[in-house]
């Protein structure tokens, strides 16, 4: 053992002893590829990492020319939101003036990003934001290789506005259609109470100053005669005053307008029509009965003219918080999204009128079942 | 023969005047005094208490319907005779229900007229000659019963799916919105749509739809 170990020592203290030189060549290669490396490779990175710096800042250089033109607001913040760029836009819009002292979330409380995180993220996020009356979408850019944030704001205001006219306009469109409806209905009335009041009044008092005298034997025959002219000519202005606008609306409510309306019209067409209800019948608003009675006046006016039906049932339904009218024949029925392009003048005026009411309306049609139309009306609303 | 004595009651100045002069000369009858309008009604009707009303159905301000409807409340044994441009059974039963006895047309002769009064006068109902009791009685009972009711043995022949179903009908559902509203096939619940017209005699969907209503509705009582 003891041997051994002299042995070994021996071996070492020797100068051309191979092991020892092999060392010596592996430490001596260590220390060549070491100054390689840091005298060749390490400058060639930097100089490439300068490089891609020197581009990207050129790149960014470009684009600033851009933003400093760019009609809408563009600000870059470094990584703690504190503005560092801003177009001139940015200033005329935001009053933004020195660089790098405001931070970004003094401005625009709103604007509460994560600056660090979304930085090394490099993320892209996008919110709303309204300043100084105007609307903007915010796009945050994150870039991590310069610690930087670029904000961009989209002006949309003008857009908000056009939207904005669309639906003013819609509703003076509405408006008017209702005020030359209400307008409408009010000239019938106005024209129906005149003739009401004088041709009919007259005609009533011609025909009873007739009677009165109908022992007198000379006028006997030709009194017959101008009676029977003066009951049709009654029966025709009870017709124009029915169509005008019906006194048993107001009298009896729109359930008994509906049956007068249906009785007449089965006279005049071999069409059968029945009325009926459910629950209580309710009497509605003036206003809201109208509406509802013109609704189904137009429906059964539409059954007839086009749906060549044999029969129409109309069913009421008074239940505890609405009305429900369903109107349903057995007709050919219509291809209903054909004709609620604004091409039925009727079917849009009714589903107007209903919408109004704050009801709604519904309509089924296909040819084996005809057609069923449904609506609903809260009587609160009404 | 006894003495009727009558209010006119019509917001036509002419009309009012000529249907008075009409009367003035029948024996038996006096025009005690005549009303503008329902208020007016009232206030004459108080001062004069006459035996019988002629009164105009529909007047602007209080109408003659709502003006009768106040007195009966007062003198239930007032007796009126309606007067009226416009037809239909509605208006006689309208007519009843508020109190009143009779409804003429305006366009009515005298001898009918004077006819009418008469017996509205002895608390007899005119509707005109071919309105007998019977079809009067006919009237009150068509439109009395008029509200479509159904019958309570229904309920139990309806399954829960069926229920169900028949709610979304009632509602304008069709056999898609419906399957898709319960996690059905529209097969499915055409099937059942079919069982239940079969089981109630329906003929068609509109049907089945005027059904489900009245279902659904006499349900939620």
């Amino acid at each position: 053992m003891e041997n051994g170990l002299n042995a070994y020592k021996k071996l070492l203290e020797n100068p051309y002893n191979p092991i020892y030189f092999s060392f010596l060549f592996f430490l001596v290669f260590i220390l060549v590829v070491y100054i390689i490396y840091l005298k060749v490779i390490v400058p060639l990175k930097k100089k490439h990492e300068n490089e891609k710096k020197k581009l990207e800042i050129d790149n960014l250089r470009i684009i600033g020319a851009f933003s400093e033109s760019d009609p809408n607001p563009i600000i870059r913040t470094n990584i703690k939101g504190d503005i560092i760029h801003f177009n001139k836009s940015a200033y005329n819009l935001f009053g933004i003036k020195q660089d790098g002292k405001i931070n970004l979330h003094k401005i625009f409380p709103e604007l509460n990003y994560d600056f660090q995180k979304e930085i090394e993220n490099g993320s892209n996020l996008q919110t709303d934001l309204t300043f100084g009356g105007k609307h903007f979408s915010v796009y945050f850019y994150g870039i991590k290789t310069l610690s930087m944030a670029r904000i961009y704001f989209i002006d949309y205001t003008e857009r908000i506005n056009n939207e904005q006219r669309i639906i003013e306009s819609e509703q003076k469109y509405r408006a008017l259609t209702f005020y030359l409806q209400d307008h409408l209905e009010t000239e019938k009335e106005r024209i129906g109470l005149e003739l009401h009041d004088s041709i009919g009044q007259n005609l009533y008092l011609v025909k009873m100053k007739l009677n009165s005298c109908n022992d007198c034997d000379a006028f006997n025959r030709s009194l017959i005669e101008v009676n029977s002219t003066l009951d049709s000519t009654i029966a025709e202005l009870r017709e124009i005053l029915f169509n005008l606008k019906p006194k048993v609306l107001e009298d009896l409510g729109v359930f008994d307008a509906v049956t007068v309306l249906s009785e007449n019209l089965s006279k005049n067409f071999s069409v059968n029509g029945t009325v009926e209800y459910i629950g209580n019948p309710v009497r509605l608003e003036r206003k809201a009965e109208l509406y509802l009675f013109r609704i189904i006046q137009e429906s059964i006016s539409n059954i007839l003219r086009h749906s060549k039906a044999t029969e129409y049932h109309i069913q009421f339904v008074f239940s505890k918080k609405l009305i429900k009218v369903l109107i349903s024949d057995n007709g050919v029925g219509f291809e209903p999204e054909s004709v609620s392009q604004y091409k039925s003048y009727g079917l849009l005026n009714m589903s107007e009128r209903i919408k109004v009411l704050n009801g709604r309306m519904k309509i089924t049609s296909s040819d084996e079942d005809g057609t069923v139309l449904l609506f609903e009306l809260p009587y609160e609303a009404i | 023969m006894i003495n009727i004595r009558i209010i006119i009651c019509d917001d036509h100045t002419l009309f009012r005047n000529g249907l008075a002069s009409l009367l003035r000369d029948q024996p038996g009858i006096y025009v005690i005094g005549e009303a503008v309008d329902g208020k007016d009604l009232i206030k004459k009707y108080e001062d004069l208490n006459p035996d019988v009303i002629l009164v105009d159905i529909s007047m602007p301000g209080l109408s003659g319907t709502d003006a009768v409807k106040e007195l009966k409340l007062k003198h239930p044994n007032l007796k009126a005779l309606f007067l009226t441009m416009l037809k239909g059974d509605q208006y006689i039963y309208f007519t009843l229900k508020v109190g009143g006895l009779g409804l003429v047309n305006k366009s009515i002769e005298r001898g009918e007229l004077v006819f009418a009064i008469n017996e509205v006068s002895r608390g007899r109902k005119y509707f005109g000659s071919q309105y007998d009791e019977e079809k009067i009685n006919g009237i009150l009972k068509k439109y009395e019963h008029k509200p479509i009711n159904i019958e309570p043995n229904i309920n139990d022949e309806i399954t829960d799916i069926e229920d169900k179903i028949l709610l979304l009908i009632s509602d304008g559902l069709t056999s898609v919105e419906i399957g898709e509203e319960m996690n059905l096939s529209k097969k499915t619940i055409d099937s059942h749509r079919m069982k239940i017209m079969r089981k109630f005699e329906l003929p068609n969907s509109s049907s089945l739809i005027r059904f489900a209503m009245k279902y659904t509705e006499s349900k939620s009582k």
